[in-house]
């Protein structure tokens, strides 16, 4: 014989929860209203502070209360301006940047944590750059389409400098794992001027980007900003149009491969009539197939026709 | 502790493989009592994990050491008591090999050593030949329990029938998984990844542009299976059809026996199948569709035993089973249990291997090659260590072979060391079988000192043939109240294996659900009136 | 473990049917540590506990109970058993704790000098008195093995990081999608 089961109803389940919640609230508003009691005493009051820490773990957007503790730290660092190296104040701020860790790990994507754990950083007499360097990658390979890490890492980089070799791998790495990313894309774009070397190689990379799916936009839109580059030859150019003739054999309905042709014709019909022709033909597919954005291509399509016409 | 095991069940099991644990499990859940009982000293019967000691005894030792039927039982009118087990499932072709000396010889030894120290002769040695590990039986055996050497080894799909399971009926916190990292094929004379992902497919350099585009658009055709793209191939083979998209000879491979692991002769319709359960695993867990469960496989078994544990099922392992009790109607009866005592039930479900002779002799049996080797390097060398599958066409497309490596990360195998599994369906003898596909992954025996050869060397091997039981009629010649639970098949997974469990358990139950979700801790409010005796000391 | 976590007790032996195991927040100096405690479910009874229930032990309780000779007479052969199925890095320093249960029952049959003369003979392994009935001295056990416990991990190589990328299916993740969905 066994003795009885006994689980809890979901009706039980959910009063709990409410009882934790009136809880949860009565303490915000408590802490809320201590902050703005004590917010102009110098020296600081500590239990407000250690409230509003309690309150920001679970609640990181509220300004008000990052603003409450950068105005403490500037207090503290009022004082000991004149001393050398301070061990209080080091000791105090290495405490904010805890704080900022413990609120990001619940939410990575809270502005004001980042900012926070910034600025305490530019404020700090020894600040270790390159643990933050160390700590932004990792938060990248869980999530790298985080946008706030990205830039972060951005930030770092101008305080360290980079090395380009290290950036670019970590950059290839990150799209290998998963180039369906703009700010992965975006990222690689800020590395470098391209010379007529690199380009064979991001060219090579966006191909193997569009090939393994056209429907992918944030490769297009690198693609793009490639071609914008003035070291992209008119050979270069040819042998692209070229390739991407035969995706659009295999893909004939994505109306990427056809824009992306457009962009090529664009500027190869500068120098080439023979490629105005082609390029009437591609928006004229594209009004059909993307109706939506029918208005643009019209526009392109004239412009197009106009240009045949002065040669004319 | 001596405790006397109660006189009553609902059902009693007999057997610690897969089946028979989930049957365990789904029983004691819905509130049975079940003792669950087994003759040898650990769990998993042929699906068990063994050490480097326990599978060194596994070919000497009798597999089914069955006990005479007890002289001293009390029967009733009519009943007839019968032995318990049969040998008609032993493995069979069995020969184990090392191919690394027992120790090391004195003459290794430099001159500097002091004393008995054996670790520094050792590490002497290992400088003197480099960065290889010298390894000796000896070595290995100190580290016997870091083995975890399955005779069933067993992979699960990422969305299959078993982790879904697991999760469902939260068996799943009592073990822990790593993903297949890796899926290689044999193409051109070389080890080759297959590009699963999306992500390998573009990373994957060896891959064109254009086979880059032919694959994913195969591999979508596939998932969206559209009524018009394989009307044509009802009664072709799925290579047929990849011939027929114009495809390269790669791309054909990469997709014929990896991803949609199949042979020349797959029927187009089930390729496709094939090819939807892949990909509809993958990324769940990681780069591929696959799960190896830590430990070995033989930690599933013991999984759903707890599970049945914690919901009431009495467990008792090592015991002297001294026959089944059936009565005049050949209905299942009892359990002699040590000299005397008669344990009744209700139901009786049995390993295959535990059934009594007269239940078992028409039972069609085939049988699976399978080969075990400890090597000390992985057949592909890289800078991470992986977990490895490997599709080997063998006999140009018509079989495949299964290869799987296992590194120290599984917890199978100590640090240097990897475990590599392979099996097939059997046509000649093991060794036979998986000749074409060890002479091309590992070191040949003979040393040819000139050639250097970067693969890895064979330090163990065992081969052997596994029965399998899961094509035949198991309720043939077996009374209404007794149910045979097949051993392992020679499928990747053990999804069929599941829905053999849920069988026997529907014939006995049916209209119960089958191993509903069990509450986690918090949700259980404790302690309630019970009658439950506690038991004597 | 009932009334460590629950603060309940029964007089049951399997007081609860599909409890089995617990898990309890507990303050060690100034570090919180959440034990997962791991009931045998009765699997000892017939010394029937499979190697997996070992796997990953930070720590073990042994109890026995002190009207009962048997139960600590079997301890060597469960600690023996403990340490060979579990296969710890250093068998010497694995944190044990011993628990003699039942100290509100009458008559005693283990005294207090004789389980903590067994203690000291296995490298001092701490001694706790209990009575789970009362609530007696069953925090205090808790508590001290997590001490141990996390002492051992600071020393030893970090255990958690033996096999990184371990998949448990418990905390199964929705699929990644690699549509460029936004990422707010």
């Amino acid at each position: 014989m066994h003795g009885r089961l006994k689980v809890r109803s979901t009706e039980e389940q959910k009063l709990l929860k409410q009882k934790e919640q009136q809880k949860k609230l009565r303490a915000y508003k408590y802490a809320m209203n201590q902050v703005a009691a004590t917010r102009k005493e110098i020296p600081f009051n500590k239990d407000s502070l250690m409230l509003c820490a309690q309150v920001l773990s679970v609640n990181p957007d509220v300004y008000t209360l990052w603003n409450y503790r950068k105005e403490v730290v500037l207090q503290q660092l009022e004082m000991s301006k004149d001393e050398e190296v301070d061990d209080a104040l080091v000791s105090f701020l290495e405490n904010e940047i805890k704080l900022t860790e413990q609120c990001l790990l619940d939410n990575p994507k809270s502005y004001s944590s980042w900012h926070h754990r910034y600025w305490i950083l530019q404020r700090h007499p020894k600040p270790n750059w390159q643990q933050e360097f160390s700590l932004i990658t990792k938060y990248l390979t869980f999530d790298d389409r985080n946008f706030h890490c990205w830039d972060y890492r951005r930030l770092i980089i101008n305080k360290i400098g980079i090395s380009l070799c290290n950036e670019l791998n970590f950059s290839t790495e990150r799209l290998n794992i998963n180039f369906s990313n703009y700010s992965s894309w975006h990222y690689r774009s800020t590395l470098r001027k391209l010379d007529s070397e690199c380009l064979e190689e991001e060219l090579e990379l966006v191909q193997n980007a569009v090939f393994t799916d056209p429907n992918d936009s944030s490769a297009w839109f690198y693609l793009r900003w490639i071609l914008s580059d003035r070291n992209v030859t008119n050979e270069k150019r040819e042998e692209l149009l070229e390739s991407l003739t035969q995706l659009l054999d295999m893909d004939p309905d994505c109306k990427w491969i056809l824009m992306a042709k457009c962009w090529l014709t664009g500027s190869l019909s500068l120098t080439d009539n023979h490629f105005a022709e082609k390029r009437i033909m591609d928006y004229k597919k594209l009004k059909e197939l993307d109706p939506l954005r029918k208005g643009q291509y019209s526009d392109y399509l004239e412009c197009a026709k106009k240009a045949i016409g002065t040669e004319k | 502790m001596d405790y006397e095991l109660p006189t009553e069940f609902d059902i009693i099991i007999v057997g610690t493989g897969i089946v028979e644990s989930i049957v365990s499990a789904a029983a004691s859940r819905i509130g049975k009592t079940v003792l669950h009982i087994d003759s040898q000293d650990y769990y998993g019967g042929f699906w068990a994990s063994f050490n480097l000691e326990q599978i060194d005894k596994l070919c000497e030792r009798n597999q089914n050491a069955n006990v005479d039927i007890s002289a001293d039982v009390q029967l009733n009118e009519g009943e007839r008591l019968i032995q318990i087990g049969n040998n008609n499932f032993d493995l069979k072709n069995t020969s184990q090999k090392w191919s690394i000396p027992e120790k090391l010889e004195l003459k290794d030894v430099s001159e500097n050593v002091e004393g008995d120290n054996c670790d520094v002769t050792e590490t002497e040695a290992d400088n003197g030949t480099g960065t290889e590990e010298v390894w000796t039986q000896e070595k290995l055996m100190r580290e016997s329990r870091k083995f975890n050497i399955d005779i069933a080894p067993k992979i699960q799909f990422a969305r299959g029938d078993f982790v879904e399971l697991l999760i469902s009926s939260n068996i799943a916190r009592y073990s822990e998984y790593r993903s297949v990292s890796r899926v290689l094929t044999w193409l051109n004379g070389e080890l080759e990844v297959v590009p699963c992902s999306r992500s390998d497919v573009f990373s994957n350099p060896k891959v064109s542009v254009i086979e880059k585009r032919m694959l994913m658009k195969l591999l979508g055709a596939c998932m969206d299976s559209e009524e018009n793209e394989f009307k044509d191939y009802k009664i072709k083979t799925f290579h047929t059809y990849l011939n027929d998209k114009r495809l390269t000879d790669n791309v054909i491979h990469y997709v014929l026996y990896a991803i949609a692991m199949s042979t020349v002769d797959t029927p187009c319709s089930e390729g496709v199948e094939n090819i939807k359960r892949f990909l509809n695993s993958l990324g769940r867990f990681g780069k591929t569709p696959f799960l190896y469960s830590m430990y070995g496989s033989g930690e599933l078994s013991q999984a759903f035993c707890r599970l049945s544990a914690v919901f009431g099922g009495v467990y008792a392992l090592n015991q002297n089973l001294g026959g089944f009790v059936f009565d005049a109607e050949n209905k299942f009866k009892g359990l002699v249990c040590g000299k005397q005592q008669v344990i009744k039930a209700s139901h009786l479900v049995m390993g295959i291997e535990k059934s009594p002779e007269e239940f078992v002799k028409s039972v069609e049996v085939s049988y699976i090659s399978r080969g075990i080797f400890i090597t000390n390097g992985s057949v592909k060398g890289s800078e991470k260590e992986h977990l490895t599958l490997l599709f080997y066409p063998l006999k140009g497309g018509r079989e495949l072979c299964n290869v799987i490596e296992l590194g120290t990360l599984t917890g199978t195998c100590p640090k240097g060391i990897y475990i590599v599994h392979m099996f097939t369906k059997q046509i000649n003898t093991p060794k036979e079988d998986l000749e074409e596909c060890v002479s091309k992954l590992f070191q040949s025996e003979k040393e040819d000192s000139d050639v250097k050869d970067a693969r890895p060397q064979v330090l163990w091997s065992f081969y052997y043939s596994a029965p399998d039981t899961n094509t035949a009629n198991l309720r043939k010649d077996v009374p209404e109240n007794a149910f045979l639970c097949p051993g392992p098949d020679c499928d990747l997974d053990i999804d069929y294996s599941i829905k053999k469990a849920k069988e026997i358990f529907n014939s006995m139950y049916p209209d119960v659900e089958f191993l509903p979700r069990a509450p986690d801790p918090e949700e259980i409010i404790i302690g309630d009136g019970s009658d439950e005796q506690i038991p004597k000391k | 473990m009932n009334q460590y976590v629950n603060k309940k007790f029964s007089n049951q032996y399997k007081a609860t049917i599909g409890a089995d195991f617990l898990t309890k927040e507990v303050q060690v100096d100034d570090r919180t540590v959440t034990m997962q405690i791991w009931d045998t479910a009765g699997q000892e009874r017939f010394q029937s506990l499979g190697v997996a229930f070992y796997r990953g032990a930070d720590c073990c309780v042994l109890v026995f109970d002190v009207t009962a000779p048997n139960t600590f007479k079997s301890l060597d052969s469960w600690r023996d058993e403990f340490l060979i199925q579990a296969s710890p890095r250093e068998p010497e320093n694995f944190p044990f704790v011993l628990l003699g249960n039942k100290v509100d029952l009458e008559p005693r049959a283990i005294s207090t000098k004789k389980a903590q003369q067994w203690c000291q003979t296995k490298n001092n392994i701490p001694y706790f008195e209990t009575s789970a009935k009362e609530a007696l001295n069953v925090e205090q056990a808790f508590k001290s093995i997590a001490r141990n416990a996390l002492s051992q991990q600071a020393q030893a190589v970090d255990l958690y990081n033996e096999f990184p990328d371990q998949i448990k299916l418990t905390n199964t993740a929705k699929s990644n999608n690699s549509g460029d969905s936004c990422a707010c």
